[in-house]
């Protein structure tokens, strides 16, 4: 320690004595027990330190113990000139009675229904920073590190005793606190109040100031920042991603009575985190807006079985009260993906899936299954709230608390098919969509509810190794009841139709089975046509109304795509029958038994000759055949057609024709070449030596 | 020799060299796997647009593939005929030198 600052010390200590004699000399000659105000002031050369404040005001706290009625202000100013010791200390009785700055609350309730008194309470300690919210309540919140609930302190706010010191709540926007009977060598002075314990009513106090928590010896252990503001000043955006060193973490997936051990990996460094908002619950079931901010990445298995790599998402709050509302709400839409599943037959951990699963990740060891009494699992290992942290760009809020991490099973994207490769209706993607489509009928009838938000990027292709391939919905935030309060609802905008918009601006609840129809439409015409012809039914051109919202036009259009064939005819009608008015909305509907017709329109053979492709007006039958192939290949290639083409009445026969054909001449020719190459390498080696051997036996060598 | 034959008389390393990947990872080989039925058939059928836009896509498809194998047996046929020629020319020269002492 400097010379200075021993000095600075000395000084503290001697202004502490002195106003307490002061203090004490001039309440012994004037209390009396009735309210009697004096401030206290003080006047320093320096400026004293926090703590050193701090304690001051304490110090003239504890005063109001021994002489009843007395209330002292502190009032510090500073004077350069001062001369030594460098300070002054006066009492000044106030004449008229001050109001109690401190008074006890009174024990009336506080009105539970204030939301909009919601504040949050922000915690400073050194150059970290926990925003919290406190809702108006009777209740006490208390304030631990560690603590099994209320305003928690994570381990990296050290200095902070574990204990629950003090309680606070939110008292019509107004904050009071009170010493709890924990740990009692811990003096604690809140906003330069002493707060005693043994007052279960608490003191008021101002909505800034200092939280100084000392040892009885007078030594100060945590000097804690706070202020109680409006909710809306909370919102940060934070910065672009630090992944640091580039390590990951370790989490857990639960769920299902198990857990498993997978390896997060860093998301990558310099990403923007993007925003989302949701709506939460409270617990006493009044929504409240979520705005969070959600990374992407993923992890793979560190143990054997099951999935081996996830995908993840990592959300992140303001303050741990969103995350657990957060938490809350994806767990009701964890349950409601298992209920869909379970519809068509799988589970969250099973195929058949009509939504990926979402499984909760935690970011300790959960308690084992079977043995939850003795073990009471494991705490979340050191670091990783810095890195979370740093992941969401705010360094500075190192709580896990604030985030909530979830995985899903790798899903790959489908890559719809190119327009140029749409000559006429794919027919692959059909039966695909007819399992979705079951799955999604299902939500929608005896289970009530729909996905939200249904568009192409919203199908995945599920292929795994034990056989379960087709296509699956993705991101289950968005599901909900069929008949949706319209603030709940988070379709994508470009993806809603008409009547929702209508529905959504003039009424409270919106049909999300009709949106979930629409969108399930749109996927289909992506998938036989092409996102790029897609583009054109949904893009407003000119200032019209887009195409998709006539079902006129859609007929049109959906025709033209295919040459105006007499033979894709129907199928085009059948693609555009969802959008003549009210179909979307009939409960009697059945996505299933449209794809079905779908099928059924495409399959039908040629009105002619036979062949799918094969128009009537242009129908050459009974001519000779424009089959000419150049060489080279040109038998090969015949014959791959001719085969091809004999098995085209069989569904989806025509892809094995192609394969089975393509490689049986593959095979043909490959051996052909073989035995060319390696015949003539041989004849080429045996001529040469001969040569060579006759040259040498007639020059005598031999 | 029927095609399966064939096929089967290659060796193993051939047949899996030259076989078309058909569970590529690109949009495009999804794209080519999904139509290429489709426009194999089309192409010289008696529907002449469908054929006209067949050709061009399913065409150099199959030439590929084809192309593909070709090559691959001809590079397997060349290794093969390099290494059956050592023993060969080791014949021949011993049977050179042998002759003579024979008389």
């Amino acid at each position: 320690m400097s010379d200075h600052a021993r000095e600075d010390d000395r000084r503290e200590a001697a202004l502490g004595r002195e106003v307490r004699r002061e203090l004490s000399r001039w309440l012994a000659h004037h209390a009396s027990g009735a309210p009697t105000a004096v401030d206290v002031v003080v006047r320093v050369a320096r400026s004293l330190s926090a703590v050193a404040e701090d304690e001051l005001r304490a110090s003239v706290d504890d005063q109001r113990r021994e002489y009843p009625g007395a209330i002292p202000r502190l009032a510090i100013t500073v004077d350069r000139d001062l001369p030594a010791p460098g300070f002054t200390v006066e009492i000044v009785p106030v004449v008229a009675a001050a109001e109690e700055p401190s008074a006890p609350i009174t024990d009336e309730e506080p009105d539970e229904d204030q939301d909009e008194d919601q504040l949050v309470l922000t915690l400073k300690l050194g150059r970290f920073r926990f925003p919290h919210v406190l809702r108006p309540s009777a209740g006490w919140v208390p304030v631990s590190r560690r603590g099994p609930g209320g305003i928690v302190f994570p381990d990296e706010a050290e200095a902070v005793p574990r204990a629950a010191l003090v309680e606070l709540r939110n008292v019509a926007g107004n904050l009071h606190v009170r010493r709890t009977g924990q740990d009692r060598r811990y003096i604690v002075a809140v906003g330069g109040q002493r707060v005693e314990h043994g007052r279960p009513t608490g003191i008021g106090v101002s909505p800034r100031g200092r939280i100084v928590i000392r040892e009885a010896t007078g030594d100060a252990v945590a000097t804690i920042d706070y202020e109680l503001h409006d909710r809306f000043t909370e919102l940060r955006t934070g910065g672009a991603t630090d992944t640091g060193d580039g390590t990951g973490i370790a989490a857990w997936v639960t769920g299902g009575g198990s857990f498993k051990r997978i390896h997060v990996e860093a998301p990558p460094a310099g990403v923007v985190p993007s925003a989302r908002e949701f709506t939460g619950r409270s617990a006493r079931g009044e929504p409240h807006q979520l705005r969070v901010r959600v990374l992407y990445t993923r992890a793979e298995a560190l143990e054997p079985g099951g999935e081996e790599v996830w995908h993840v998402k990592v959300y992140r709050c303001d303050t741990p009260e969103d995350a657990a509302m957060l938490r809350a709400f994806l767990e009701a839409q964890i349950g409601n993906v298992e209920r869909a599943n379970g519809a068509v037959g799988g589970s969250n951990r099973v195929p058949p899936w009509v939504i990926a699963p979402v499984h909760l990740l935690s970011l300790a060891r959960p308690a084992a299954p079977r043995t939850r009494l003795a073990d009471k699992g494991e705490r979340i290992p050191e670091g990783v709230a810095a890195r979370l942290a740093g992941w969401f760009g705010v360094a500075d809020q190192p709580d896990v608390d604030t985030c909530v991490l979830v995985a899903s099973p790798w899903v790959s994207e489908v890559g719809w098919v190119r327009q140029e490769m749409r000559p006429v209706p794919g027919r692959g993607p059909l039966e695909h969509l007819r399992r979705l489509a079951r799955g999604l009928d299902l939500m929608h009838g005896p289970l009530g509810i729909a996905h939200g938000d249904i568009k192409p990027a919203n199908v995945c292709r599920l292929a795994r190794a034990d056989g379960h391939d087709g296509y699956v919905l993705i991101d289950a935030d968005s599901i909900g009841p069929v008949r949706c309060p319209a603030r709940d609802a988070r379709p994508t905008d470009e993806y809603t139709s008409a009547d929702y918009r209508a529905q959504w601006e003039n009424g409270d609840v919106v049909d999300l089975r009709a949106l979930d129809r629409f969108g399930f439409v749109l996927v289909t015409i992506a998938a036989v046509a092409s996102p790029d012809r897609l583009r054109g039914l949904l893009d407003k051109q000119g200032g019209r109304e887009r195409v998709v919202d006539s079902h006129p036009r859609v007929v049109e259009y959906l025709t033209n795509w295919w040459s105006r064939s007499p033979r894709w005819q129907p199928f085009a009608e059948e693609l555009a029958a969802p959008f003549a008015k009210g179909v979307f909305a009939d409960p009697d509907f059945s996505l299933e038994e449209w794809v079905d017709r779908l099928i059924a329109a495409h399959d039908r053979p040629g009105p002619q000759c036979g062949h799918p492709g094969c128009p009537p007006a242009e129908c050459v039958a009974g001519r000779p055949r424009d089959d000419h192939y150049d060489p080279p290949y040109a038998e090969q290639l015949r014959r791959i057609r001719d085969e091809v083409r004999s098995s085209h009445h069989i569904a989806g026969g025509t892809r094995e024709a192609v394969i089975r054909e393509l490689r049986a001449q593959q095979a043909a020719l490959a051996l052909a070449a073989y035995r060319g190459a390696s015949r003539s390498v041989l004849a080429a080696v045996t001529v040469f030596l001969l040569i060579v051997v006759v040259s040498l036996k007639l020059g005598g060598v031999l | 020799m029927s095609d399966p034959e064939v096929a089967a008389s290659l060796p193993r390393s051939l047949r899996a060299r030259m076989r078309p990947v058909w569970h590529g990872d690109t949009v495009v080989d999804s794209a080519e796997q999904e139509n290429l039925p489709v426009l194999v058939a089309d192409w010289g059928s008696h529907a002449q647009p469908q054929s006209r836009r067949a050709k061009p896509v399913a065409e150099p498809y199959l030439r590929r593939h084809l192309a593909r194998a070709r090559a691959v047996g001809r590079e397997q046929g060349l290794r093969a005929g390099l290494l059956w020629s050592v023993p060969v020319a080791v014949g021949l020269v011993v049977l050179a030198l042998l002759l003579p002492e024979i008389g």
